[in-house]
């Protein structure tokens, strides 16, 4: 919230201090109150009551925060929200009456940073009351244009067409939509001025809704980061005043429950999990199966046991260090000597909790929770937060449920639609992208939005190129090498096709000068995220020119929720 | 002749993986470099290395600072070790090259993208320190998991290969 004040106020001065700026329109517009509004591009809305709206118009369109159906137009308060009607777009009305038009309206921040008047397919059609709400058909083409941040000179370029007078304008309806120039400039110079005001603010705005995504997307992968501790350390619980000798039947129950649990991933008929989800799962099974018959070994080998002060005590865990041993509150409860630490120690020096998402600690997690008796695991499961009971059928045909605790976002394959702030978090740690969409995946999103084209190789399922396809819809496609600007919150993917080998960046901040962005990306063996530097140009700063790297592609979410994901905690948009 | 036997007891096994695994090690026990290596390729043929490499793995058997951590990988229909040969004349140093046939880049929903250049190769260094052998290049970051086919039970059609 405190960046929206901000932009604001941001977007005030601008306005504010450009003294030829026009005004919004108060004559011949007067829509009041929107019905019925599904955010932005894809469904009908109604209009309550209006004036004829005439060719041209520049309106403003503001979404009721409190009332997802619901929408109200006023003076432009935060230029993200604000609706460009494309000039060329205007139909005859269906009642032939000037009421009852039918009216393209584009975001203005595309307008802005795209060709004009193109009539593309992009807009949401509002139509006026006696219209029964209008589903427009589905785009065939061209793909959407992004959000742009064009220089003013691109912008201003493009202005003729957005300027064009129609029919309408022409006679003399809707004057307001060219507005008089305060310092005698002709109508294209005072537009010009317009659109760099609002390709400003709509910077402002765009820059200020990304940040606060990426804030929302950090805070999203911190939750689940605690909320994965303490999971760790409810199933440690039970094994904190155990004595290392009678670790060895719950090793022995975990052994057995985990390679059951693998065979059933394995040989299953169907699952309702992610085949990769499946994959993936299998062989952390098996690596906490082997994990726990490791721990076996080891307490095997042990020759006598002497009971230790650590062993019996309520302060095992604050002991110091014996026999190079740390302490198990460091290294988990079941580390209890050097080869058993060796085994199951999470990552000396750190907090349990501060690795909780890193694949040694769930396999710990996995080796603790199954080794519990039957009714100690019923106990705590309600206590979990990051379980999943998929529905298994076996290979005998049996349905089964097993728990599957794990680091975050599992989800069936079909499954879209989470939140946003949630869905920029699942992005960047492999782990999770393994078993949602990887690093081609969201390559060919931007290949099939710039292009509308499916292209081949790779070769999908059908399913899955589906569901590729329809989450692309939630992203806008922006080319770096035609000089589009990495913004806050946007996704920059590198991804060689031939090459398994791929990155995906959260861009925090950008520098166009400098070529340069502050990055958030995952921390690979931590199971945690890192920000740093990257500069989307390998030559040295100080050349003559410099080349962007190869491989590049930049995605922008889209502002509003869409087939991508859905806003639910933060200012943006709202479902 | 130890060795010898070793490579035939290796093949054979790539030939069988079809749902067998490698199983996890933690501590590195193994007296030649390439035992180390044949160890990793396999854990790695088993989705092992794409799935998640362990920490106490990694420490035990490479000199990476981080795991290998990557979304999708190739797929290989073989592959075989060739002879350790020494790095200059440091006793301490060998590299190894694994020879893979190459089929795809895929991930595990099922995406493949064939490859034209089907014979590749993996050209390991390896150093000992304190008796014990680990993999010091290629680097964690450079390293892609390499999954046999053997290991996906659903057949793939061949004309995905052959587009």
């Amino acid at each position: 919230m405190r960046h929206s004040k901000f932009t604001l106020l941001s977007v005030a001065i601008v306005l504010l201090g450009a003294s030829d700026l026009p005004q919004p329109p108060e004559k011949g517009f007067e829509l009041r109150k929107v019905n019925s509004l599904a955010l932005p591009r894809d469904k009908a809305v109604t209009v309550e009551s209006g004036l004829p709206i005439p060719a041209g118009t520049v309106a403003w369109v503001r979404m009721n925060p409190k009332d997802s159906n619901a929408a109200e137009v006023r003076p432009v308060d935060h230029p993200s929200n604000a609706y460009l009607v494309n000039p060329r777009a205007v139909e005859p009305a269906p009642s032939s009456t000037s009421l009852n038009p039918t009216i393209t309206f584009r975001p203005l921040a595309a307008a802005l940073g795209s060709g004009h008047g193109t009539g593309d397919c992009t807009s949401t059609n509002f139509a006026l009351p006696s219209v029964p709400v209008f589903t427009p058909p589905e785009p065939p083409a061209p793909p959407e244009p992004p959000p742009v941040r064009a220089p003013a000179a691109v912008a201003a370029t493009n202005l003729p067409a957005a300027a064009t007078r129609t029919p309408a304008v022409a006679a003399g309806t809707a004057d307001f939509n060219v507005p008089p120039s305060v310092n005698g400039g002709t109508t294209a110079q005072a537009n010009s001025n317009l659109i760099d005001t609002f390709s400003s603010a709509a910077d402002i705005a765009n820059d200020t809704a990304g940040t606060e995504l990426v804030e929302a997307g950090i805070a999203a992968y911190q939750a689940n980061e605690q909320k994965a501790g303490r999971d760790y350390q409810t199933v440690a619980e039970p094994y904190r005043e155990l004595p290392t000798q009678a670790l060895a039947p719950y090793l022995s129950r975990a052994q057995k429950a985990l390679s059951s649990a693998a065979d059933l991933l394995q040989n299953a008929q169907s699952t309702s999990l992610d085949p990769s989800e499946a994959a993936r799962f299998r062989n952390i099974f098996l690596n906490a199966r082997d994990k726990a018959q490791l721990g076996l070994d080891a307490l095997n080998q042990q020759p006598t046991h002497k009971p230790t002060l650590g062993d019996q005590t309520p302060f095992q865990g604050i002991l110091p260090p014996q026999n190079n041993e740390e302490p198990s509150a460091v290294l988990g409860p079941l580390a209890r000597s050097a080869a058993l630490a060796n085994i199951f120690g999470d990552r000396p020096g750190r907090a349990p909790s501060q690795a909780a998402t890193s694949a040694d600690a769930l396999t710990n997690r996995l080796v603790m929770f199954n080794g519990l008796p039957a009714q100690e695991r019923a106990r705590l499961l309600p206590q979990l937060s990051l379980v999943e009971r998929p529905k298994v059928i076996a290979a005998n045909g049996k349905t089964h449920s097993p728990v599957l605790l794990h680091n975050g976002y599992v989800l069936g394959g079909s499954a879209t639609s989470m939140d946003c702030s949630s869905f920029v978090s699942s992005i960047l740690p492999a782990d999770l992208r393994k078993g949602r969409f990887t690093t081609l995946d969201y390559k060919m999103m931007w290949t099939y939005r710039r292009t509308m084209n499916f292209k081949r190789p790779p070769i999908y399922t059908p399913e899955r190129e589906k569901l590729v396809k329809e989450v692309a819809q939630g992203f806008y496609a922006l080319d770096v090498y035609a000089g589009d600007d990495l913004a806050p919150g946007d996704l920059l993917v590198y991804r060689v096709l031939t090459e398994p080998i791929g990155h995906i960046f959260l861009i925090r901040s950008y520098n166009p000068r400098m070529l340069h962005a502050e990055v958030i990306e995952a921390a690979q063996s931590a199971g945690g995220i890192r920000e740093r530097g990257f500069s989307l140009s390998a030559d040295p700063v100080d050349a003559r020119e410099r080349y962007l790297r190869p491989g590049l592609y930049l995605l922008r979410l889209k502002p509003t929720s869409n087939r991508a994901c859905a806003y639910k905690d933060h200012g943006v948009a709202h479902k | 002749m130890k060795r010898t036997l070793f490579f035939g007891l290796l093949l054979l096994s790539t030939h069988a993986l079809a749902g067998s695994t490698e199983q996890l090690r933690v501590n590195n026990t193994f007296k030649t470099p390439d035992e180390v290596v044949a160890y990793y390729c396999a854990r790695d043929a088993s989705g092992f290395v794409w799935s998640g490499l362990l920490d106490a793995e990694r420490k035990a058997f490479t000199f990476w600072k981080e795991a290998p951590n990557l979304d999708s990988f190739f797929i290989a229909k073989d592959y075989h070790l060739g002879p350790s040969e020494w790095i200059g004349h440091d006793k301490n140093h060998v590299s190894i090259t694994v020879h893979y046939t190459m089929l795809a880049v895929g991930d595990a929903h099922g995406t493949r993208v064939p490859l034209q250049d089907r014979d590749q190769s993996v050209v390991f260094e390896l150093k000992r320190v304190g008796g014990v052998w680990k993999i010091e290049k290629p680097e964690a970051s450079t390293v892609a998991p390499i999954v046999l086919e053997s290991q996906f039970r659903e057949s793939i059609n061949p004309s995905v290969y052959n587009p």
